[in-house]
């Protein structure tokens, strides 16, 4: 094969490839959509998880619990894949949803708990303060005592 | 004014025999000490000697007035007490330890007045000191059973 054959074949496939690429392609972009949703589904769920359990302690935490529970439900019911969205553990422990389970149950057991041990623990306090001032003062008297006999005996005359 | 007065000069203290005034120190040390050892009945012939022996001094009975109040016997402290304070009228000491016997025999009316008193008489010398701690200990119901 010629040098001329060879450079013309080459503009041959040369022109091939151009008409190739130059087609018009559509896409309709379904897989981002998709990825996208998930993704916002799961940052939901796994928010809703931390804010559930603390959601009884914190002024307003029902409120946005709630919140995070029907975007997690309504990102879930939109055409995302089975699976897509983590369960929702304890999402039973909402208050008001489903009554008051044995998580909400212990931890309002343990805060009362805590709440009588702290009020012991301040009349113990107030009871060694009182018990302090005491043997304070007797300390006292018993030290000025020393020192004005000592000083009578010392002046004496 | 008390009679067992001190001789300056020869450091002597005037009562029924002239004693030198570190020895009549050193006996009414000796009775303290013999109290502080357990021995009351030593203490108590040293302390009712010497009351003896300076009869215008109101240091002695003081301190007999202590011995019996250390033995419980408020009573008897309020009696020492008082002979000191007819003694010398102006002891503030006298008067602070009568306020601490009186306080012990629940009669509190009379001590603060007694205390206050002896603050009055002093009231910047250690017995104005002692008769506050007192008051301040009576504030807080130490002495109260």
């Amino acid at each position: 094969m010629s040098t001329a054959t060879q450079f013309a074949s080459s503009v041959n496939s040369l022109n091939l490839n151009t008409n190739s690429g130059g087609a018009v392609k559509t896409s309709s972009n379904v897989e981002f959509s998709r990825t996208l949703k998930n993704s916002m589904a799961q940052g939901a769920s796994l928010t809703y998880q931390s804010v559930a359990p603390v959601a009884p302690f914190v002024p307003g935490g029902a409120i946005m619990s709630a919140m995070l529970h029907n975007t997690t439900a309504t990102l879930a019911s939109e055409g995302i894949a089975p699976g897509a969205v983590a369960p929702m553990p304890g999402a039973a422990s909402l208050p008001g949803a489903s009554g008051n389970t044995g998580m909400f149950q212990s931890m309002q057991q343990l805060q009362e708990n805590m709440m009588s041990q702290n009020v012991y623990m301040l009349g113990l306090q107030q009871g060694f303060n009182d018990m302090n001032q005491k043997y304070t003062a007797i300390s006292n008297v018993l030290k000025t005592k020393h020192d004005t006999e000592k000083n009578a005996i010392s002046n004496f005359r | 004014m008390p009679s067992a007065t001190l001789d300056k000069n020869s450091e002597l203290i005037h009562g029924l025999i002239d004693i030198p005034r570190q020895e009549a120190i050193a006996l009414l040390e000796a009775g303290y000490f013999l109290m502080q050892l357990g021995k009351n009945k030593e203490a108590k012939d040293i302390f009712i000697g010497a009351a003896a022996l300076f009869p215008d001094s109101d240091v002695p009975c003081i301190a007999l007035g202590h011995l019996y109040f250390s033995e419980g016997k408020s009573e008897l402290a309020v009696k020492e007490q008082q002979r000191a304070l007819q003694r010398v009228p102006t002891s503030a000491t006298a008067q602070a330890h009568l306020g601490e016997a009186l306080l012990f025999l629940k009669k509190n009316t009379e001590a603060v007045e007694a205390l206050q008193k002896a603050i009055q008489m002093d009231p910047h010398g250690l017995t104005a000191k002692f008769a506050q701690e007192l008051l301040r200990a009576n504030d807080l119901h130490v002495f109260d059973k």
